[in-house]
């Protein structure tokens, strides 16, 4: 039996030191069971995180009901006034004149959008993926009469579980409209997180040390032209898994190598991380200061945390199991994880945490038992992440969403900041408050 | 034919429709999507998600399976589900995809209740439709499927329409009650949200049935049809709203019917006069409907015009009132009715020709702006009537009263 099938028979819920040394990918992805959607479901979606790219527009093409979370979500963001719905019907798919709808549209839009965008992207949903439109003719028309890049994206999750799920699909996209540059230059572009590293990040005097950067990210671009210089990299960062196309795209298109080195909590991960980076450099790296800081920061947190319990969430990183195995390290009660799968870069934390901590739970977060039996007594004392707060029912949660700002031991020292922080608190935010300030994004 | 919306938002959609009538059912209820159908229902139209533990969930489906038909993954994980759990039914929901490749969803539905024993209904959904369609849809599934034939003379009212896609919430419940306690009619069911099923089986043993939304009105229809149960339509929200309304009821109730069946207490206001106004009130129709009615009652001479883009019924309609297609359509109309003062949805805003010319009230509506925050339109929602008297005595020439 394979460990994903013997987690699917305990509900979705299991000690680690039962899974046995083959994890698979954890909880299938289809899950052998229905899915349940917590509100603390979502991230930062599709639209969301096209609409990085500056001055760039969206027209969603789909059924009404497909766009109207992103649309929602774009009110809470602010971003409404970038992105239009063509909104079709079953009778223009049914009859073909969908393409034609677009064509018809896409000049009206144009007309209408003030100030001009410097890139429109189309996204289709799942539908489109199975209607196969070719809309290279379409967007060469479209280029060719309105001197701007045109991009389709997708917006179907129906292909979870591929190779290219959304999430990595829409990265691939934006960076897609990224042009050669006229030369290359130090600087390194951080492809995959939401939100560009932390300023404090011990990674920017690294590479300052070592005669190299800035780190630049799509969120520190102010218009489409900064957005070009991404195309200068020397080097790209993936720093989490939806970044993983669009490196090696670029790679492709530009001749951009690329670096896999996943956010990382543990001092052996952390470590592992430096070499990586200094390897597909060729440079030392030297990482020494930043290790005190972390140092700094577990005292505060153990002193605000005491013998408190801990639940560490998926959506808070993407290696939960590595910051469960760096806060065990340091003396932290981890009693659960919630995530619905292991990524290949989270099997060494994975195992370290089977051999030293066989107790800690795994749960996954849409098994539909967490809908039913979500508990009305707290089975954790703290929640790091959204989801692990509301499926423990955690009396606080510390709200680290999805590695934002995150990187190295400036990144640890910034978990347990927070962890401190949200642990002292005399009279905590509510998790649904926390939630709808956050905007997650389905 | 297809539109375009660049200041508005997709509204709620069919499947929301129907998982919210059936939320409080006690059934398990199956979006048939990969994710982002259920998402928005839960995440954005549901606002009872966040405390409850109601059986919404997504089948998971995957582009694999779509193509090659693969229903037996549903079948299992539905069949796994409902051997962890007891429901009273399964429901098996519809979305874009399933409608693209042709998903037999009543067939479906018949082998979903073959093979668990549940009774299980299907619902053709497709994302074109908006909630109204998926509620009516929803409402008189589960009447013809679970509503028991009476066996007790009539007695009582049931709620027909209070969904929180409505903004049907607990506060507005509890002035229903009041106004049913004054007719001296004792609550049967609510159909929207609160009762199980054990509640909508004895529904066809109702005197009378107040229908607080249109998406009921196809219910009411039926049951009147059916079982021969009276139906009074609106929404009390005023004290001579409640008043009216309680009225209406005890009389159709007790056999006169000529009250019935249609919005008590109209009202009516003289056109003309030096202070004449045009009020456009947008939104569900039967709560414009009962503010108009409220407004009139001022009789201050206002031109009020009820428009809605969800579900209508031409016998509630004025002459002047307006079911509203899209986006552009709806604007356009907008700049012909040159209102003074304009009620609705605080994103219906962006619609207006000139925003310095009308006055807008926000009524927030959650099939429009779901889970948007509007602290002012919350405090409207709690008195729409006083907000826009408030609005119409605070425009300039007019006096207050």
């Amino acid at each position: 039996m394979s460990g994903a099938e013997r987690l699917g028979a305990a509900h979705g819920r299991v000690r680690i030191g039962d899974i046995g040394p083959d994890a698979g990918q954890l909880f299938d992805e289809g899950a052998g069971c229905l899915h349940y959607c917590a509100p603390t479901h979502g991230g930062w979606g599709v639209l969301r995180t096209a609409l990085l790219v500056p001055e760039l527009y969206v027209l969603f093409v789909c059924p009404a009901a497909c766009g109207r979370h992103g649309a929602i979500a774009a009110f809470e963001q602010g971003l409404k006034h970038r992105v239009g719905y063509l909104c079709i019907e079953d009778e223009e798919i049914v009859l073909g004149s969908y393409e034609d709808e677009i064509r018809r549209t896409v000049p009206l839009l144009m007309e209408r959008l003030a100030p001009r965008p410097k890139a429109v992207m189309i996204v289709v949903s799942c539908i489109d993926d199975l209607l196969g439109t070719d809309y290279a003719p379409m967007v060469a028309d479209f280029e060719a009469e309105h001197g701007i890049p045109f991009r389709i994206g997708r917006m179907n999750p129906i292909t979870m579980g591929s190779g290219l799920p959304p999430q990595r699909r829409v990265q691939r996209d934006m960076y897609d409209l990224l042009a050669p540059a006229p030369a290359r230059d130090g600087s390194i572009g951080l492809i995959g997180p939401f939100r560009p590293l932390a300023p404090e990040s011990e990674l920017h005097g690294m590479l300052a040390r070592a005669g190299l950067g800035p780190i630049r990210h799509v969120a520190d671009c102010a218009t489409f032209a900064d957005f070009q210089a991404m195309a200068a990299a020397r080097l790209n960062l993936v720093t989490r898994p939806e970044g993983l196309a669009a490196a090696e795209h670029l790679e492709k298109t530009l001749g951009t190598p690329f670096v896999v080195a996943p956010v990382a909590f543990s001092a052996e991960t952390i470590a592992a991380r430096w070499d990586a980076i200094a390897a597909a450099l060729g440079v030392p790296l030297d990482a020494a200061p930043g290790r005190d800081a972390a140092d700094r920061a577990a005292a505060r947190a153990h002193a605000a945390v005491g013998a408190r319990t801990l639940a560490i969430d998926g959506t808070a990183t993407c290696s939960p199991f590595d910051l469960a195995r760096a806060l065990i390290e340091r003396g932290f009660a981890v009693v659960e994880v919630v995530a619905h799968q292991l990524p290949a870069h989270e099997r060494p934390a994975f195992a370290w945490l089977a051999a030293h901590a066989p107790d800690l739970v795994v749960s996954s977060p849409i098994h539909p038992a967490r809908s039913w039996s979500r508990p009305d007594r707290p089975t954790a004392d703290i929640a790091i992440g959204f989801s692990a707060g509301y499926l423990t029912a955690a009396p606080v949660t510390v709200p680290i969403s999805f590695d934002e700002g995150l990187y190295g031991c400036h990144g640890l020292a910034t978990v347990l900041d927070a962890l401190a922080a949200s642990a002292s608190a005399a009279r905590p935010d509510t998790l649904e408050d926390m939630v709808r300030a956050y905007g997650l994004v389905v | 034919m297809s539109f375009l919306l660049t200041r508005l938002p997709p509204f709620a959609a069919d499947y929301s429709g129907v998982a919210s009538a059936l939320h409080d059912l006690g059934g398990l209820v199956v979006i048939h999507d990969a994710s982002g159908c259920t998402g928005s229902y839960t995440g954005y139209d549901e606002p009872r998600w966040f405390a409850g533990r109601a059986s919404v969930f997504c089948s998971g489906l995957r582009e694999l399976d779509a193509i090659m038909g693969n229903d037996q993954k549903l079948l299992d994980n539905i069949l796994r589900t409902t051997r962890e759990r007891d429901y009273g039914f399964v429901a098996v929901v519809a979305s874009p995809v399933p409608m693209l490749v042709g998903f037999d969803v009543d067939g479906f539905a018949s082998l979903v209740e073959h093979e668990t024993g549940l009774p299980a209904l299907g619902f053709a959904t497709t994302g074109f439709g908006l909630y109204d369609r998926g509620l009516s849809a929803a409402f008189l599934a589960v009447a013809k499927r679970f509503v028991a034939e009476p066996e007790a003379p009539p007695a009582g009212a049931s709620l027909l329409g209070a969904s929180p896609l409505d903004d049907i919430g607990p506060p507005t419940l509890e002035t229903l009650r009041r106004v049913l306690d004054r007719a001296g009619l004792p609550l049967v069911s609510v159909w929207g949200q609160e009762s199980g099923l054990a509640a909508i089986e004895g529904a066809a043993g109702a005197a009378v049935n107040l229908v607080v939304a249109a998406s009921a009105l196809p219910l009411a229809r039926f049951m009147k049809r059916r079982w021969g149960i009276p139906f009074v339509t609106g929404l009390p929200l005023d004290a001579d709203g409640e008043a009216g309304l309680a009225a209406a009821l005890a009389a159709a109730a007790s056999g006169d019917r000529s009250p019935a069946e249609r919005t008590p207490a109209r009202g009516t206001g003289p056109a003309g006069g030096a202070d004449h106004r045009t009020v456009v009130l947008i939104g569900e129709q039967i709560r414009m409907t009962a503010l108009r009615a409220a407004l009139r009652r001022r009789q201050d001479g206002s031109t009020i015009r009820v428009a809605s883009f969800f579900a209508w019924d031409e016998s509630l309609a004025e002459p002047g009132d307006c079911r509203l297609a899209d986006e552009d359509r709806a604007a356009g109309w907008l700049a012909s009715a040159d209102a003074d003062l304009v009620a609705g949805d605080p994103l219906l805003a962006a619609l207006l020709p000139d925003p310095a010319r009308a006055r807008f009230v926000a009524l927030p509506h959650r099939a429009v702006s779901a889970r948007l925050d509007h602290p002012a339109g919350g405090r409207c929602m709690a008195d729409p009537v006083g907000a826009v008297r408030a609005a119409l005595d605070d425009m300039p020439g007019r006096t207050g009263r």
